[in-house]
């Protein structure tokens, strides 16, 4: 389901600003200039590490 | 040039669902269209067609995709149309205000390798945005023509028109440069593709190879399955797919994906120019509270309720008018029918065919009204949120957001409910959702509840009754899901991934061509069936001939009696016993199979009532039957066999008679269960008797 991911220009590398997560339901971030929602279990599954506010 | 004196210009519209695709369509032909199949695949399409220069240009309207992957139905049909049709070019509608991701599936169409036109649509929200795309750029790089619209003000599109219809303008876009390694793969695998003359004719070799190197099912199955010697080329594409998982550290279609993306990027690091960051502050505004946590879900509540409202309450009154035009109609012919002509044919004429007609009519307005809503409802872009704050509850019944919409128009009707599971990513999800949907009270059952309820409830328990029976349809649904997600339809849920569109003003056009198209479907997929069925059921309680002279509109008391369909409905006695029922109704659920409102019709001809007076025939009901039967009939109508035009819809989404068969069967069989448990345990102790 990573396909998926990348189609939606979630990549290894990108990078995205978490608009919304809570504990639950999913989670929608911002990336390249639109947004996507991805599901809590997948968004779980994203690594991510901080970068500088732009 | 051979072909540059034909006058005929054949143009597929792709795009994405929120690029405004239909508003182009729209401006384009100004609304010369009609709906059709899209060639070589039984799937409706809207096709449209206007003249430029004494050019005749016809528009196919592809579904609305974000990408051509054929995860989902309305992308695999997207991409087998492209296939199945030469047509003289693609045009690609590009949402300019979010132009990184709408431009996926531009690319994804330039590897079909099809004379191509872009079109940056939106361009005023781009600009407001801060973005200034440079069109003469963006040509240059893709080798394509691109033009800038704004189709709701009808800008730029008199310029697309001047560049569709000149032939000079269908070139081919340049090909997509993967990086060395992975050109490298593709072209081996297309020399090898190109080798094998099956192949060849399947599609562009290049596309085939990228396709294959990717893991695309359905390309895969059908390369492996024509291809001369299967196995080595399987053996091959393992090999060169391995070969990208170690050098990429990812599997190929990531690693694709992301090379597409690269080539976005590096475009529009050199065509767009970003002036502000001033974006879409109001969305935002506005998501803060409709997708809020704890106000999310009421917001949505109190939106479902309105839609309903809306559908209910505007539609009644066209509803009425329809259903008293016709009466009147069949009046007429009841007296204008030549005394010397034969009473049977008059008879088939007024209650087969004409009343048939009326079934489907009487639900047309609300059909429309559900329609608009909920086309106001997408093109605003509020489903996406909807979709998002269910997300939470449909992943419990191992559904996710998605699903939630064609639940939804469940509660209208079953049949759009079933096309609009197209959306859904992942079979088992989508047919799972598809199961479940008839358990969705839809608003012909809600008829039947309007005669019944009254009948045996007392005005104070009525909208409580009601909501319980919506209540036990959706608990149902939520046990079955779960229940075919962990046996039938068992296996890993997809992920859920969905764009997030801003919100906008939706217009007119778009709205009413929405409508309209979803309206038509109804009407070809049920009303077809309907009206069939309705002879069919004519023919059933009016054959074999006692004797008796006249129709069913100059019966006396019983009608039915020695009619086939009091035959069936004797027959099914035994069996519907231990819920209660009699022969009566047993012969008014043999017509409910066709529309559940028939079975009102149905029981008003048993009980030698006329239609229309439901309260005399509410007053027989509670005469005749104890308030048990009341409740049980209620769960029996809401679960048991979806009507026929439901079954024909699943039938022809899932591709499956067993399937369709199966859930009639299944619904049937649970519906008789609980209502002859409540029966029983009612009789037992001695509640409404």
């Amino acid at each position: 389901m990573t396909a998926r991911l990348a189609e939606m220009g979630v990549l290894p590398g990108a990078i995205l600003k978490v608009v919304r997560a809570e504990r639950q339901g999913p989670v929608v971030v911002e990336i390249r200039g639109g947004k996507v929602i991805i599901g809590h279990g997948m968004a779980e599954k994203i690594l991510v590490e901080l970068c500088r506010e732009e | 040039m051979t072909s540059a004196r034909k006058d005929v210009i054949r143009v597929a519209l792709a795009g994405n669902p929120n690029s405004g695709k239909t508003t182009v369509f729209n401006a384009l032909t100004g609304g010369r269209r009609h709906t059709g199949n899209y060639p070589g695949v039984t799937v409706e399409a809207e096709l449209g067609w206007y003249r430029y220069n004494g050019t005749r240009v016809e528009i196919t309207d592809l579904p609305g995709t974000h990408s051509l992957s054929a995860r989902s139905l309305d992308e695999k049909v997207a991409r087998d149309v492209l296939l199945n049709r030469n047509f003289d070019v693609v045009v690609c509608i590009v949402d300019a205000s979010n132009i990184e991701h709408s431009l996926y599936l531009a690319i994804q169409l330039m590897e079909l390798s099809m004379p191509m036109i872009l079109v940056l649509n939106k361009n005023d929200l781009a600009q407001a945005s801060g973005y200034a795309v440079d069109q003469r750029t963006l040509s240059r790089l893709f080798g394509i023509p691109v033009v800038t619209t704004v189709a709701t003000r009808n800008e730029g599109i008199e310029e697309l028109r001047q560049v569709i219809a000149d032939r000079m303008n269908h070139r081919r876009p340049h090909g997509i440069s993967y990086g060395e390694d992975l050109d490298r793969a593709v072209e081996r695998l297309q020399d090898r593709i190109a080798a094998d003359p099956q192949l060849n004719k399947l599609a562009l070799p290049r596309w085939l190879a990228l396709k294959l190197l990717e893991g695309d099912q359905p390309v895969t199955a059908s390369v492996l399955q024509k291809c001369t010697d299967p196995d080595s080329l399987r053996r091959e594409v393992e090999s060169l797919r391995n070969k990208i998982r170690t050098c990429f550290s990812d599997d190929p279609a990531v690693v694709f994906a992301e090379r597409r993306y690269g080539v976005i990027s590096g475009a529009c690091q050199e065509a767009v120019c970003r002036t502000a960051e001033t974006r879409h502050r109001l969305s935002d505004a506005l998501d803060t509270v409709v997708m809020h946590p704890l106000l999310g879900i009421p917001i949505f509540l109190v939106a479902a309720y309105l839609l309903f409202k809306l559908t209910f309450s505007l539609g009644q009154y066209p509803s009425s008018w329809i259903e008293d035009g016709v009466r009147f109609i069949s009046g007429l012919v009841t007296r204008l029918w030549p005394t010397q002509w034969p009473i049977l044919a008059r008879s088939l004429l007024t209650d087969g065919i004409i009343s048939g007609v009326g079934n489907v009519l009487v639900f047309l307005p609300n059909i429309v009204f559900l329609f608009l809503g909920i086309s106001i409802l997408e093109d605003s872009g509020y489903m996406a949120r909807a979709a998002f704050i269910m997300d939470r509850l449909m992943h419990k019944i191992g559904l996710h957001g998605r699903s939630f919409i064609p639940l939804l128009l469940g509660f209208g009707c079953s049949v759009p409910a079933v096309l609009a599971t197209r959306t859904i990513e992942g079979k088992k999800e989508r047919l799972t959702t598809m199961m479940i949907i008839p358990l969705m009270s839809c608003s012909a059952r809600f008829t039947v509840y309007g005669l019944i309820i009254p009948a045996f409830f007392p005005p104070r328990l009525r909208a409580p009754v009601l909501w319980t029976v919506y209540l036990i349809g959706v608990a149902i649904a939520v046990a079955g899901a779960r229940l075919l997600r962990s046996t039938l339809f068992k296996g890993e849920g997809r992920a859920f991934v969905m764009e997030l569109p801003p919100y906008r003003m939706p217009t007119l056009i778009s709205l009413l061509h929405h409508m309209w198209f979803r309206t038509w479907l109804f009407v070809r997929k049920a009303g077809t069936i309907i009206l069939l069925m309705s002879v069919v059921m004519w023919f059933l309680t009016n054959f074999p001939r006692t004797g008796k002279a006249g129709s069913a509109l100059d019966r006396t008391t019983d009608p039915l009696q020695g009619t086939y369909a009091a035959a069936i409905g004797r027959g099914l006695e035994p069996v519907l016993r231990p819920m209660g029922f009699d022969w009566r109704i047993g012969t008014a659920l043999v017509g409910a199979v066709v529309a559940k409102e028939v079975f009102i019709s149905q029981l008003a001809i048993i009980f030698a009532v006329e239609e229309g007076e439901s309260s005399v025939l509410q007053h027989r009901l509670r005469e005749s039957y104890p308030p048990l039967v009341g409740i049980t009939l209620l769960l029996f109508i809401l679960i048991s066999m979806p009507c026929i035009a439901t079954v024909a819809a699943v039938r022809a989404e899932s591709g499956s008679w067993r399937l369709a068969l199966a859930q009639l069967v299944f619904l049937t069989v649970i519906a008789w269960a609980v209502a002859a448990a409540v029966y029983q345990v009612g009789v037992l102790l001695g509640i409404g008797i």
